[in-house]
């Protein structure tokens, strides 16, 4: 189909509908075990204009530049997950590729894979952190009462629009990559290093993103490398694009975990000590491994302050496609644990769940991991009692566990129902290991005619983010909104400004339109117009990690939530429908209240799919064909009422990300209401009502 | 195989192998881009069209039903009033699909405003979950449609009385 | 799967003839099932491919006191439509849990019942309910209640070389009426079930009751269903006691995973609780 050439450089158009004239198609041929030695790849007579591409073919180095040192762009000799790209066809025609590709046979020396996890080697262990607070071995002596427990969560598909891919075309002398990603630059330089030329000769210019759930880190930096490499050696501007299928069992996914906790209470039922193991399953690959522990660590307590503390993570390897980053990073795994103990200290001791935390909730001034001391106000108090007021909580609460215990004698045949809470907070401006060696910029230009340039390499999923950088400006330069605009985001004409991910585009790409704004404003009127002004971000004291201990502050402020889920479970299937989720918010302020409470609420949808719907289906290491059509969602239809509640704010407050807030609280609010419903422990999610079904029977 | 059919109110004709899925074609053979090819299974809803009057994933028909049918993209129904309400309804709300949904969550819900003028939210919300994607707020999506039905009721009033 | 020949026919008899041409030919429905195939694979057998979309009056839906008569070209949104009563309210809850409403103006009454490689949701409550088959092939014609359809393993064992053509569907109150799936609404899960059970009273007592469920296979037991009719209601507990003990037995010899069987147990107690709460009620 003949297109005008203009249009593959353009900035709206999705992936998909991108061509360009004459260009070639790429697929790729994949491992067809899980680990093992390559011993042969047999590629059939190619037709004229046809090629396949080995990883001896990479002019530059065979492995991602930033952060993956050991992900090969095309396995050379060892395989390490089902499915990892081995060699690539080119070529005109789709479906003859297709043909090709089912006749190329690639034959690998089989291993044992490794897929245990749970309990793990040493040879496993890709990263390790562990501190310690206080001193928790007397704790635990003095400790009226210990008790265990162990909390599991399983992976999750990012289900982003669109597959992923990579278009590789020429512009003159450049070579242009388009794709969706959340880290331009990454595209960039993985690109650059894999061709072996130089930065300025390859630039990127991103398609949209949609939400990306934090999907589109890295791995597209890697299908970005097979488009430019199909491109470079064929002479053609080249494009990749994944099957849903592919992208399904192929890209990364979320990260399982386990966290084993073990906590001491004194006479009075209060939490001295804790102890925590969290064991991150990262798959074959982790370029993001240190970040998800280390931010798993650092909240292991969730909303709770606990004078003594031992903490040790793990992010091991396994034979299965690479599990990493997903909304809510690593604190979510270990803010289920923690909340969803807190919730069952509270059963146990037959008290109110908000009231036993309320003792025991984060102040300003309570230590942290790092031995620093918390110097943001917290609002969980607050929080707690909005939600206990619109939620009706004590009331229900109080009724289903009567319900619950005289459930147990008699098997009632109604619906059982149940309620939970859970409280978290969502670090802003973590200091991240793997960002600290960079540095991030935005500039801004005022121009003659008083319009205002934002130009940055931050990537907003949606509108709304949009309109806080830009309302951001406008307010600080007393300029009409309407002429603030974003420049489109292109590496050789946008600053570096790291990766779209977590709340970075609030908490530094905002902030630094506003530094760079001020820094206008006060040569407004001393120089001459345009006046442009750069500000940029170095990630100040990252944090230490020392054996046994971490020093430096972990995060520049908090947003504080709580979150109260009420379901029951359908009698017949045991399957929860959600009755109502109540969301109490300290965001800072809100910028747009509307954007907020959209944000929220399909984050909500999302972090429910993930409490009892969205299960990958590994077995044996991968995920079978065509796992896309069984993977349960929940649907639009199904969607409870979300009631979201701002806790007031002044305009002088400062702005923060919210975004991650329902997958921190929402999956320990829906597991202990869960385990209120059907009498479980509410240990693991998701939560599936067919095996609890299955369960009834024996009881 | 050659279909002969009629696409956004115009008659045309191309070939087509027997296992075209019409998808396909739509992109492929006229370039219309509106309806995406994603899971091509059925369950994302991305490719909806609308097939005699009936909004179907169009990733599940087959080229061969095509022939002698009425095919309407989002490209022949943005030219359309019931369009204009859905766009200005859904604008209102601030429930403005991105441009991977938008085709299909305006099909979507002009298909239901056909059936049912005044839909409730359970029933906008029942059709909508034909559309898949991660960014959806429920509520946003019950005004932007109730808005456009509002709309289109004052817009058929109004015709009807001139 | 890859096709190389289509064939339309205009009305049935062309579609017979069609058929009896060429026996290997696929029929193709609405097509959501045959074409849901996701990534192109290798090519199999390059098929024929036979659609009755063309076929009007395969499309035709009547009722008289006694039955519904559907045409299997009726898609699922269209027996949606009927109005309310026309076809009993079980059998159109679960029409209305599958899939989308886009997926139903597509999906027919005929493609659901004639998948083969495991029951699909219509299939339970119809064959529950006794529903027949007319099932055409060159000039002749039979009918077949879908329980025929149910191999001696539980799994579908579907008519080769005919066609389905109507499903008649007997009318009647019924004074319990289950139909739930388990596992993944709307979509076409592997890890889905169906549990169906219709039950009818006389005078306070079971006069017939059937009990189905469908997971990998399908699980009816005649013999147990006889035992239970005459049964005075409520069921006193010894009576539900010895008939889940019956459905156990039944499990194990039917060699069924195990979790299925308990789930199955479950349900079978929930719905003997649900017909005495009925009656008391
Ligand atoms: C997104 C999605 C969700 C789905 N969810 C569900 C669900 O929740 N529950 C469920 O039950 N199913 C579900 N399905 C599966 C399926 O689409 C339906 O079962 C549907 O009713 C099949 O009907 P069809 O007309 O499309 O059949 P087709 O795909 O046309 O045919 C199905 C089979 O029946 C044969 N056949 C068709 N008509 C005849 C006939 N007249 N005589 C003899 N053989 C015939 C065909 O050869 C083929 O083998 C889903 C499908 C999709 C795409
Ligand atoms: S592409 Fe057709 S439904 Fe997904
Ligand atoms: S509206 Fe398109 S991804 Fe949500």
């Amino acid at each position: 189909m003949p297109r005008d050439r203009n249009e593959s450089l353009s900035a709206d158009i999705p992936l998909s509908d991108l061509r360009d004239e004459g260009m070639i198609r790429v697929v790729t041929v994949r491992a067809p075990v899980c680990r093992g030695r390559i011993t042969d790849i047999e590629v059939p007579r190619l037709p004229r204009g046809y090629r396949a591409i080995r990883a001896e073919d990479i002019p530059g180095e065979n492995r991602l530049a930033i952060l993956g040192f050991d992900i090969p762009i095309l396995a050379r000799d060892r395989v390490a997950y089902a499915g990892e790209p081995v060699l690539l066809l080119a070529g005109p025609d789709p479906a003859v590729l297709e043909d090709l590709r089912s006749t190329v046979r690639v034959s690998v020396q089989e291993e044992e894979p490794v897929l245990e996890w749970e309990s793990f080697s040493p040879e496993q262990v890709i990263q390790r952190r562990s501190a310690v607070l206080g001193n928790p071995e007397k704790a635990f002596e003095a400790a009226a009462e210990v008790l265990e427990a162990r909390y599991r969560t399983d992976s999750q598909e990012h289900l982003y629009p669109e597959p992923q891919g990579a278009l590789a075309v020429f512009d003159y002398d450049k070579l242009v990559i388009r794709c969706a990603t959340q880290w331009p630059f990454h595209v960039r330089d993985c690109v650059r290093s894999v061709l072996g030329v130089k930065p300025q000769e390859v630039i990127v210019r991103p398609t949209p993103l949609g939400i990306p759930m934090e999907g589109r880190l890295w791995y597209p930096s890697v299908l970005a490398c097979h488009a430019a490499l199909a491109a470079v050696l064929c002479r053609k501007p080249a494009r990749i694009l994944l099957s849903r299928d592919e992208d399904f069992r192929f890209t990364p996914k979320k990260a399982r975990s386990l966290v084993t906790l073990r906590a001491g209470l004194d006479p009075s039922g209060t939490l001295t000590v804790l102890e925590a193991v969290v064991v991150l399953n990262t798959g074959a690959y982790a370029p993001l491994a240190s970040e998800l522990l280390e931010q798993a660590c650092l909240q292991i307590t969730g909303s709770l302050s606990i004078p003594n503390l031992r903490v040790q993570g793990y992010a091991v390897r396994t034979n299965t496609p690479p599990l990493g980053a997903f909304s809510g990073m690593g604190a979510a795994h270990s803010l289920f644990a923690a909340e969803s103990l807190a919730s069952r200290i509270a059963r146990d001791r037959e008290e109110d769940p908000l009231e036993w935390r309320a003792r025991h909730f984060l102040r300003k001034g309570s230590p942290l991991l790092t031995g620093e001391r918390l110097r943001d106000r917290t609002t969980f108090e607050e929080i707690g009692s909005r939600l206990k007021a619109s939620s009706d909580f004590a009331r229900k609460h109080g009724s289903n566990e009567l319900i619950r215990k005289r459930r147990s004698a008699s098997r009632s045949e109604e619906a059982p129902r149940g309620i939970g809470i859970a409280f978290g907070y969502q670090a802003n401006g973590a200091s991240y290991a793997a960002l600290a060696s960079g540095t991030f910029t935005v500039e801004t230009t005022l121009n003659k005619d008083l319009s205002l340039v934002i130009s940055t390499s931050a990537i907003a999923g949606d509108e709304g983010i949009r309109s806080i950088w830009r309302s951001t400006a406008a307010g600080i330069l007393g300029v009409p909104l309407g002429r603030v605009s974003i420049s489109e985001v292109d590496t050789a004409s946008v600053p570096d400004s790291g990766p779209s991910m977590l709340s970075r585009n609030i908490s530094v790409v905002n902030r630094l339109i506003e530094r760079s704004c001020i820094a206008i404003r006060s040569r407004r009127f001393r120089s001459p117009l345009p006046i442009a002004s750069r500000a940029v971000h170095r990630p100040r004291n990252p944090l230490r990690w020392e054996e046994d201990a971490v020093r430096g502050y972990p995060f520049e402020s908090l947003s504080c939530c709580g979150a109260v889920v009420e379901l029951e479970l359908d009698t017949w299937s045991m399957e929860p429908r959600i009755l109502g989720v109540w969301l109490c918010v300290d965001g800072g302020r809100i910028a747009s209240e509307r954007f907020a409470r959209g944000t929220l609420s399909s984050s909500t949808l999302a972090a429910l799919g993930q409490c009892f719907r969205e299960r990958l289906p590994f077995e044996e290491g991968r995920v079978a064909e065509n796992g896309y059509r069984e993977y349960g969602l929940l649907s639009l239809a199904e969607a409870p009422p979300i009631e979201i509640e701002f806790l007031p704010w002044s305009d002088t407050d400062p702005l923060k990300g919210i975004g991650e807030l329902p997958f921190l609280c929402i999956p320990a609010a829906f597991a202990s209401a869960a385990a209120q419903a059907s009498d479980l422990g509410g240990e693991s999610l998701p939560f599936d009502g067919a095996e609890y079904l299955a369960g009834m029977e024996a009881v | 195989m050659k279909l002969d059919f009629i696409l956004n109110g115009e008659d045309v004709s191309c070939q087509a192998e027997a296992g075209d899925r019409l998808a396909y074609i739509l992109r492929e053979r006229f370039s219309l881009l509106g309806a995406k090819e994603d899971c091509r299974s059925g369950h994302c809803g991305l490719c909806m069209v609308s097939l005699n009057g009936r909004a179907v994933p169009s990733c599940l028909v087959p080229a061969f039903r095509v022939r002698g049918a009425e095919v309407v993209t989002i490209e022949g129904f943005e030219l359309t009033d019931d369009y204009a309400d859905l766009r200005d309804g859904f604008r209102k709300a601030g429930a403005e699909p991105c441009e991977f949904c938008r085709g299909a969550v305006f099909l979507s819900a002009a298909a239901l405003l056909d059936e049912r003028p005044r839909p409730e939210a359970t029933e906008i919300l029942e059709h909508l979950s034909a559309v898949f994607c991660r960014c959806h707020d429920p509520s946003a999506l019950v005004r932007g449609v109730q808005t456009a039905a509002e709309l289109r009721a004052r817009r058929m009033y109004f015709r009807a009385n001139r | 799967m890859r096709i190389d020949e289509v064939i339309v026919p205009a009305t049935l008899s062309e579609a017979l003839s069609a058929l009896k041409r060429n026996p290997d030919a696929v029929l193709c429905a609405g097509g959501t099932e045959l074409f849901s195939e996701g990534p192109a694979g290798p090519a199999d057998r390059n098929r024929t491919l036979i659609s009755l979309h063309g076929i009007q009056e395969l499309r035709h839906v009547s009722r008289t006191d006694l039955y519904v008569e559907v045409g299997s070209m009726t898609t699922l949104a269209e027996l949606l439509a009927l109005k309310e009563g026309f076809v009993p309210e079980t059998l159109r809850s679960v029409v209305h849990g599958i899939g989308t409403f886009a997926v139903r103006n597509l999906a027919t009454l005929g493609g659901n019942l004639s998948v083969t490689d495991r029951f699909r949701d219509c299939f339970p409550i119809l064959a529950c309910m006794d529903a027949l088959a007319e099932y055409r092939q060159g000039t002749a014609s039979r009918w077949v209640n879908l329980n025929r359809l149910i191999g001696p393993r539980g799994t579908p064992e579907m008519p080769r070389g005919e066609i389905l053509t109507r499903i008649r569907i007997p009318l009647g109150g019924w004074d319990l009426g289950i139909a739930h799936k388990l596992g993944f609404p709307r979509i076409n899960s592997r890890k889905s079930s169906l549990f169906v059970a219709l039950a009818r009273t006389d005078k306070r007592a079971l006069s017939d009751i059937r009990i189905l469920y469908a997971c990998d296979r399908a699980l009816r037991s005649r013999e147990i269903e006889s035992s239970l009719a005459g049964k005075k209601i409520p069921l006193l507990p010894r009576d539900i006691e010895s008939a889940v003990g019956a459905y156990a037995d039944y499990c194990s010899h039917a060699g069924i995973r195990e979790s299925s069987a308990a789930r199955f147990l479950t349900l079978v107690r929930r719905a003997f609780n649900q017909l005495n709460e009925g009656v008391t009620a």
